[in-house]
């Protein structure tokens, strides 16, 4: 598999996932749309005294 | 590299008693947010849960949302999510429950490689702080506690870091990202081979409608921000000005580096200044470079001046010299 079509599925996993966000530009001089995903951190919210 | 301190301020300390004060008999808690320089992990923002977090006395769990929202925000704003600070009432250090979240965390979130945990345990109305950092190496889960200094102001970090060289490279990439979520342009890196400082910078084309140059109407006006190394210290000073048509520079600030490494926030305004006030600055360095070339002007007339007086008093010798010998 392509290398640059490896990263557009893991990015595509990673928002399906809520772990990344995109953004899209388009860029005026070649008329070009770069698409990047941003990861996102999902911070711990539970806190509990035994893992039971 | 493992954390093994974690660096907190003495106000961060005395807000997080105060909200653990607010919920009496229950768990509480919430997010740590600052950055990790080596093996020091400091905490520059804390942001306690919402009212719809749910507690109990052994239990505590912060609204999704509202969490995952915040911890957006904070990184935007280049500070990292570090893990949670929260309550016990009395029974020590990070529980089962506790361990087990953490390495849940490590694991779902794969760009990280720390997770801290700073528990505030509550006993006989006296407190203590337990500061316990997780990660992986390799396969292998670990949990550690770690020292806690305590600082009493974040001004302090200068004196803490003063001769530790950080290579920057991840901080200009997210810099240069921040930039353009709040100006909407997006910069230009540049590194000089000859100086090693390196450059982001954004370029506008401006119309001079009044003709402001009489020479052209169209002029180059760039916002830089320039870093003397890629590997800087805290006290290192970096500039962000103005250059016009590439050879026109104006500093308009310098700015010790410590000042937005650990808080970019109040470096965004100034730039987005810079472009709102261009007219100002692309007035003043054209009146510079008017009272440049007035100043070669004057230079230019003064040195043929020298040279037509030395030409002058030449002549006169030698016509003298040449009458003198007719009259021998």
């Amino acid at each position: 598999m392509p290398r640059d079509l490896k990263y557009v599925i893991e990015g595509l996993e990673n928002i399906k996932n809520k772990a990344a966000e995109v953004v899209i530009r388009r860029k005026e001089e070649d008329n070009m749309i770069d698409i990047e995903t941003r990861k996102v951190t999902i911070p711990n919210i539970k806190h509990f005294f035994n893992d039971s | 590299m493992i954390p093994k301190k974690l660096i907190i301020a003495e106000d961060t300390i005395n807000d997080i008693v105060e909200e653990s004060n607010r919920h009496e008999n229950v768990e509480t808690g919430g997010l740590l947010f600052g950055k990790i320089i080596g093996e020091c992990i400091i905490i520059l923002k804390i942001i306690h849960s919402s009212t719809n977090a749910k507690r109990t006395h052994v239990y505590f769990e912060m609204d999704e949302d509202f969490a995952i929202n915040i911890t957006k925000q904070m990184e935007k704003n280049n500070l990292a999510y570090l893990g949670n600070w929260h309550k016990h009432l009395g029974y020590g250090g990070p529980s089962n429950g506790d361990d087990k979240q953490a390495e849940l965390f490590l694991i779902q979130n794969s760009h990280k490689r720390n997770y801290l945990s700073l528990i505030i345990d509550f006993y006989n109305n006296d407190y203590n702080l337990i500061a316990t950092n997780y990660s992986f190496d390799e396969d292998e889960f670990i949990k550690k506690d770690i020292q806690i200094q305590q600082i009493i102001n974040i001004q302090e970090l200068n004196k803490i870091f003063k001769r530790k060289k950080l290579n920057i490279r991840n901080f200009i990439d997210n810099l240069s990202k921040n930039l353009e979520d709040h100006t909407g342009k997006t910069f230009i890196h540049s590194q000089s081979n000859k100086s090693q400082s390196y450059k982001l910078f954004y370029e506008e084309i401006y119309d001079l409608q009044n003709s402001e140059s009489k020479t052209k109407n169209k002029i180059v006006y760039s916002v830089f921000i320039k870093f003397p190394y890629l590997n800087i210290s805290m006290t290192d000073k970096i500039s962000i000005g103005v250059t016009l048509d590439h050879k026109l520079t104006r500093i308009v600030e310098e700015i010790q580096f410590s000042d937005i490494f650990f808080n970019i926030v109040e470096l965004l305004p100034k730039l987005k200044n810079i472009f709102d006030k261009s007219q100002y600055y692309i007035k003043i360095l054209l009146h510079s470079d008017n009272k440049k070339e007035n100043s070669d002007f004057k230079n230019r007339i003064k040195i043929i001046k020298v040279i037509f007086r030395t030409l002058k008093s030449i002549y006169i010798q030698y016509s003298f010299k040449a009458k003198a010998k007719n009259v021998t």
